[in-house]
């Protein structure tokens, strides 16, 4: 990454030097790094997404696993942590799985978004004309129409697949990337340096990528980096209406539909998938301000 | 002179939208190792007639007539493509704030390289071999270490000699600079204009786009005088200033605080450039002068042969000579 290549080639030498080797993203980094909450939310979410991926080797049992003889066991029970559900299925296992769920899905949705908000925002900004007013038609008519609602229909034609889950929160959520994206392109393609670069003989594909692109990334890092835990919630949302993946793949949604019906019964069903879940998603609102601040140019400091 | 021009624009026509016409018929040359000073307020049009020849308008704007020679090819008609070969190589731009015109977020290094490889003048190596120099030789020290920092650690000055090393990277022929004095302080202009100078003394045809005659005259050999979209006054620099022949560049110089080291009572010229989508019929300059004479002025009037290399669009000079 740029941002550490900054940091780490400059790591020795005086200050002033240090300053000259560090590049925008560079700088950004050093912001955030100082965004004590921010920080410490990104390793957090930095082992959820390591516990996400090794959940084989982390989690206890598999999330199908039932353990007959011990149904609905409390937390601290022997063998599990968590306690069980009602199929006597390990909680603690079924979260981490459920994490990779999560986590898969929001990722997948958020670079699909970003991937189509960047390719529609900066062709129909940078090229203007016809090609920017049909496809910002085509981008308002998706506007206009409830994002929640599509995602329920795609999974319903899809399917309840993961892949039906990313494709219809992401292309839930790219709308107003999109528009962004546009936004930022517009303005900044009226700056003297697009100009400068077009009469050093700059293409217009160097153009987009070498001089909007980099300028116009902050806004739209920041808006994504909000929309991560946005389609963390709307995964576990569409779950809580039925429409998320195919049981028995475990989903935080799922878990926490199920519990709150037993929440009497065995409260601890609800508690520990809805703790989680809550601490994931301000944990990633938290990067969220983190990203933005790094960006204010209002914290600036030279 | 029309043979040994190196930039040779004739009838230059651009127009905004439908109707706003920018640029109305400008026509100049420009020699080797030649100054020329395009002179005239903001909105007259100096800024888009560069920017036509060198395609780079923005996308309301057409050029609507008019040729623009350049070693042997009509740059407003070769296309896009073989212009973008042009543009940076053989012909290079300043603007008016580097802080503006680079981008903050590439190193002084790729900025001063990439339209070297663009134009596959050379490889990467030679390009920052090329771009050092270029620095060390617009005066910024320690050019080894400087090219590997971002603009907005240059202070003002070194910025704009920095944007300056970037325009010169390439060798061009010629060198448009659109007002490169105006955003820096007193003590820059200088080292700028010096910078500019030493170029056209090594034999760079230099257009430079000022409002300020006090600039000009520092350098330029020639002025052509814009207003309201077309050429008012085309003269060597030094008869220009002694003896100016249209209203409107006698209006101009005695609204320069100091030109040619004396002092001058301040005479602004009443009223302001006109909407160019309303051009006053005429003279577009007779509602402001006060030497109009209706209904004379109201007539269009052509650009007249006053002297051996003047020209002036004023009927009043024929009548005083």
């Amino acid at each position: 990454m740029t941002a550490t290549e900054g940091i780490s080639a400059a790591a020795g030498e005086s200050e002033q030097a240090e300053r000259a080797a560090r590049g925008p993203l560079a700088r950004a980094w050093s912001r955030f790094r100082k965004h004590r909450l921010a920080f410490g939310s990104l390793i957090f979410c930095s082992l959820l997404i390591i516990t996400a991926i090794a959940a084989p080797l982390i989690a206890p049992y598999g999330y199908e696993e039932t353990d007959i003889q011990h149904k609905l066991a409390g937390p601290g029970s022997e063998g599990h942590l968590l306690g069980t559900d009602l199929l006597g299925r390990d909680i603690l296992s079924r979260l981490i799985y459920g994490l990779q769920t999560a986590l898969t899905v929001a990722f997948g949705a958020e670079l699909t978004a970003l991937v189509l908000a960047l390719a529609i925002g900066l062709l129909a900004g940078y090229l203007g004309g016809r090609v920017e007013s049909l496809l910002m038609a085509f981008t308002d008519v998706m506007y206009a129409f409830p994002s929640y609602l599509f995602a329920v229909v795609m999974v319903t034609v899809l399917g309840r697949s993961i892949f039906a889950l990313v494709v219809a929160i992401g292309i839930a959520s790219w709308v107003t990337q999109a528009r962004l994206v546009r936004a930022q392109v517009m303005t900044i393609k009226e700056r003297e340096y697009v100009e400068a670069a077009r009469s050093m003989g700059a293409k217009g594909s160097t153009i987009a990528i070498r001089y909007i692109l980099p300028n116009a990334i902050g806004p739209i890092l920041v808006t994504t980096s909000f929309a991560i835990p946005a389609a963390i919630a709307a995964e576990a949302g569409l779950a809580l209406l039925g429409l998320g993946v195919q049981p028995p793949t475990p989903s935080w949604g799922a878990m926490i539909s199920e519990g709150s019906r037993y929440l009497l019964a065995a409260p601890h069903m609800l508690v520990a998938p809805a703790v989680l879940f809550a601490l994931t998603l301000l944990a990633f609102t938290w990067i969220g301000d983190g990203v933005r601040d790094a960006f204010d140019p209002s914290g600036e400091q030279r | 002179m029309n043979d040994e021009a190196l930039l040779s624009v004739r009838d230059l026509r651009t127009t905004f939208g439908s109707s706003l016409t920018a640029v109305d018929g400008v026509s100049f040359d420009v020699r080797r190792g030649q100054a020329l000073a395009i002179v005239g307020e903001s909105g007259s049009g100096k800024s888009v007639t560069m920017r036509s020849v060198m395609g780079i308008l923005p996308r309301t704007a057409r050029i609507t007539g008019g040729q623009a020679y350049f070693g042997g090819r009509d740059l407003l008609a070769i296309g896009d493509k073989e212009l973008r070969k042009i543009r940076g190589r053989e012909i290079a731009m300043v603007f008016q704030s580097a802080m503006e015109a680079m981008n903050p977020t590439l190193t002084l290094e790729r900025q001063l390289t990439e339209h070297l490889i663009w134009h596959g003048l050379c490889n990467k190596a030679e390009a920052r071999k090329r771009a050092v120099r270029a620095l060390g030789d617009v005066g910024i020290p320690d050019p080894e270490k400087r090219i590997r920092t971002y603009p907005f650690q240059l202070s003002g000055g070194m910025r704009q000699r920095a944007m300056i090393a970037m325009a010169m990277v390439t060798e061009p022929d010629l060198l448009i600079a659109d007002e490169p004095t105006t955003a820096v302080d007193v003590t820059v202009q200088r080292q700028i204009l010096d910078l500019l100078k030493g170029l056209k003394d090594r034999g760079t045809g230099v257009i430079m786009i000022t409002h300020d005659l006090g600039v000009a005259r520092y350098f330029c050999d020639d002025a052509v005088v814009m207003y309201a979209g077309r050429v008012v006054e085309r003269a060597p620099m030094a008869s220009l200033l002694d003896d100016p022949r249209h209203p409107y560049t006698v209006g101009l110089l005695g609204s320069s605080v100091e030109v040619g080291g004396r002092e001058l009572a301040l005479r602004p010229i009443p009223g302001s450039p006109p909407d160019l989508s309303r051009r006053p019929v005429g003279c577009a300059f007779h509602p402001r002068c006060p030497r109009a004479e209706l209904p004379r002025c109201q007539t269009e009037q052509e650009i007249l042969t006053i002297g051996p290399d003047r020209d002036a669009a004023c009927w009043k000079v024929t009548v005083d000579a």
